[in-house]
C-alpha cells in the first residue's frame, strides 16, 4: 500500500512539474508578445532642470555631450561614481518661468543636475572633459 | 472667432479670418526635426515680422491638444499669414502615419490657396557640429537646381537621405508639381540649435526678398536653447522610430 501510494504521489509531483513548466512557457511567449508602452515621465519643472545630452560610441571611446547653455562659467562640476557620472552646473542667473506662464508662478530654475549612466567605468588618466559654446564634451577612452 | 471650415481628408483646416496672398506667395513650414531648426527660426520669423495668425489645422490623428495663446484658444499645427506669406507652424511631433498622411494635405491646401512656392527650413546634423566655425546651408528642390537659392547662398545637397516630415514635403510637391524647396543647415541633431536656425533664416530671407534681421536670435540663443529642452527631448525620441541615423550614412551609389 505504501509503495503504492509513494509511486502515486511521484507521479503526480513529475506531473505538476511538467504542468508548471509548461504554465510558465506559456506566460513567457504571452509576455514576449505584449508591447510594454514606453515609460513616460512627465517633465519635471523646478529650480534643478535635467539637461539634454547624448552618448557615443566611437569604437575606442566613448563621447558624451551635454547641453548646458545660458551656464555661469566656472561652475560646471563633474564626478564619477562606478559607471555613473554626475553632472551640476549653475545658470548665469536663475530664471523665471513665470515670464513664460503664470502657471509656473514662483519657479526659478537655477542650476543642471543629472545622474548618467555609462556603459563602462571611467579612468581618470583616460578621461577628457572640455566645453565649447555651452556644451561639455566627456570622452572616455575605453 | 471661426471664419471657415473645411475638411481636406482626414484634417480640418480652420480659417479665424478672411485672408488672401498677393502673387507670388511663398508658404514656409516649420516642424519639430534636426536641432529644431525649422520651428526655432519660424517662430523667430513669426514674431519679427508681427504676421497674424489667420488659421489652424486639427485632426482626429493628433493627441487631444488645445494650444492657448494670450487667453485665446488655438489649434495644434497653427497658420500665420502676411500678404506675400504664409506659415504652417507647429511644435507637435507626429508618428511617421501622421505625417505620411498630413503632408499631401497641407501641399494641397497650399495649391487651394494659391501658392506659387512652398519653402521648408530645417537642419541637418553635422557630426562635428562643436568644432564648425562655418555652418552651411543646403537645399534640396523639386526642381533641382535653382538660381534663385544658389544666389542665395544655399548650396545643393548633392548625395544623401533625408529623413522626416521634410523628405516627404519634397516627395509630395514633386508629384503635385509646386515648386518646393528645404533648405538644410549644418546642425546639431539632438540639441536645439539657434545659431544654425539663424543661418538659415539669412538664406531664407534672400530667397523671399524680405529682410529678417537675425541679431535677436543670436542674443536669445542660449535662452531659447534653455527654453526648447524638452520639446528637443521630445522630438529626438521620435527619430530612432522614423530611423532617422540613416541621414548620418555614408551614401554608397553616387
Amino acid at each position: 500500500m505504501s509503495d503504492f501510494l509513494d509511486e502515486f504521489f511521484e507521479k503526480l509531483e513529475k506531473r505538476l512539474r511538467m504542468l508548471e513548466r509548461d504554465i510558465m512557457k506559456s506566460v513567457e511567449e504571452v509576455f514576449k508578445n505584449i508591447n510594454i508602452p514606453e515609460f513616460r515621465r512627465t517633465p519635471e519643472i523646478s529650480e534643478t532642470v535635467e539637461p539634454l545630452y547624448t552618448i557615443k560610441d566611437l569604437g575606442d571611446r566613448i563621447v558624451i555631450y551635454i547641453d548646458l547653455p545660458y551656464v555661469a562659467e566656472g561652475t560646471i562640476d563633474v564626478k564619477f561614481e562606478d559607471r555613473t557620472m554626475y553632472i551640476y552646473a549653475k545658470l548665469k542667473e536663475s530664471v523665471k518661468l513665470d515670464r513664460l506662464s503664470r502657471r509656473f508662478r514662483g519657479v526659478e530654475v537655477q542650476e543642471y543636475r543629472a545622474a548618467i549612466e555609462l556603459p563602462l567605468e571611467p579612468k581618470p588618466d583616460k578621461t577628457k572633459i572640455r566645453t565649447r559654446k555651452g556644451v561639455v564634451e566627456i570622452t572616455i577612452y575605453k | 472667432m471661426l471664419y471657415s471650415e473645411e475638411w481636406i481628408g482626414n484634417f480640418r483646416f480652420v480659417e479665424y479670418k478672411e485672408w488672401g496672398l498677393e502673387k507670388p506667395a511663398t508658404l514656409i513650414v516649420g516642424f519639430p526635426d534636426t536641432g529644431l531648426v525649422g520651428v526655432i527660426g519660424v517662430s523667430y520669423l513669426v514674431s519679427k515680422l508681427g504676421l497674424d495668425e489667420v488659421g489652424g489645422i486639427d485632426s482626429p490623428y493628433f493627441p487631444p491638444i488645445a494650444v492657448i495663446q494670450n487667453g485665446i484658444l488655438r489649434h495644434p499645427i497653427r497658420i500665420f499669414s502676411s500678404k506675400k506669406l504664409g506659415i504652417i507652424y507647429t511644435e507637435l511631433t507626429f508618428t511617421p502615419e501622421t505625417s505620411s498622411a498630413l503632408i499631401p494635405v497641407i501641399v494641397d491646401y497650399a495649391r487651394i490657396k494659391g501658392f506659387d512656392m512652398i519653402i521648408g527650413l530645417t537642419g541637418i546634423a553635422k557630426p562635428n557640429r562643436l568644432d564648425a566655425v562655418e555652418l552651411i546651408t543646403y537645399y534640396v528642390s523639386s526642381l533641382g537646381k535653382v538660381e534663385l537659392l544658389e544666389k542665395a547662398g544655399a548650396k545643393i545637397f548633392e548625395n544623401g537621405v533625408l529623413i522626416g516630415p521634410y523628405a516627404l514635403l519634397l516627395k509630395e510637391a514633386m508629384r503635385k508639381r509646386i515648386p518646393t524647396h528645404v533648405l538644410l543647415t549644418e546642425s546639431f541633431l539632438e540639441f536645439p540649435d539657434p545659431e544654425a536656425a539663424a543661418i538659415g533664416l539669412t538664406a531664407l530671407s534672400k530667397i523671399i526678398g524680405v529682410e529678417i534681421d537675425v541679431g535677436g536670435l543670436l542674443q536669445q540663443a542660449e535662452m531659447i536653447r534653455l527654453r526648447a529642452k524638452d520639446l528637443m527631448k521630445r522630438t529626438s525620441q521620435t527619430f530612432s522610430r522614423l530611423g532617422k541615423d540613416l541621414e548620418y550614412s555614408v551614401p554608397l551609389h553616387m
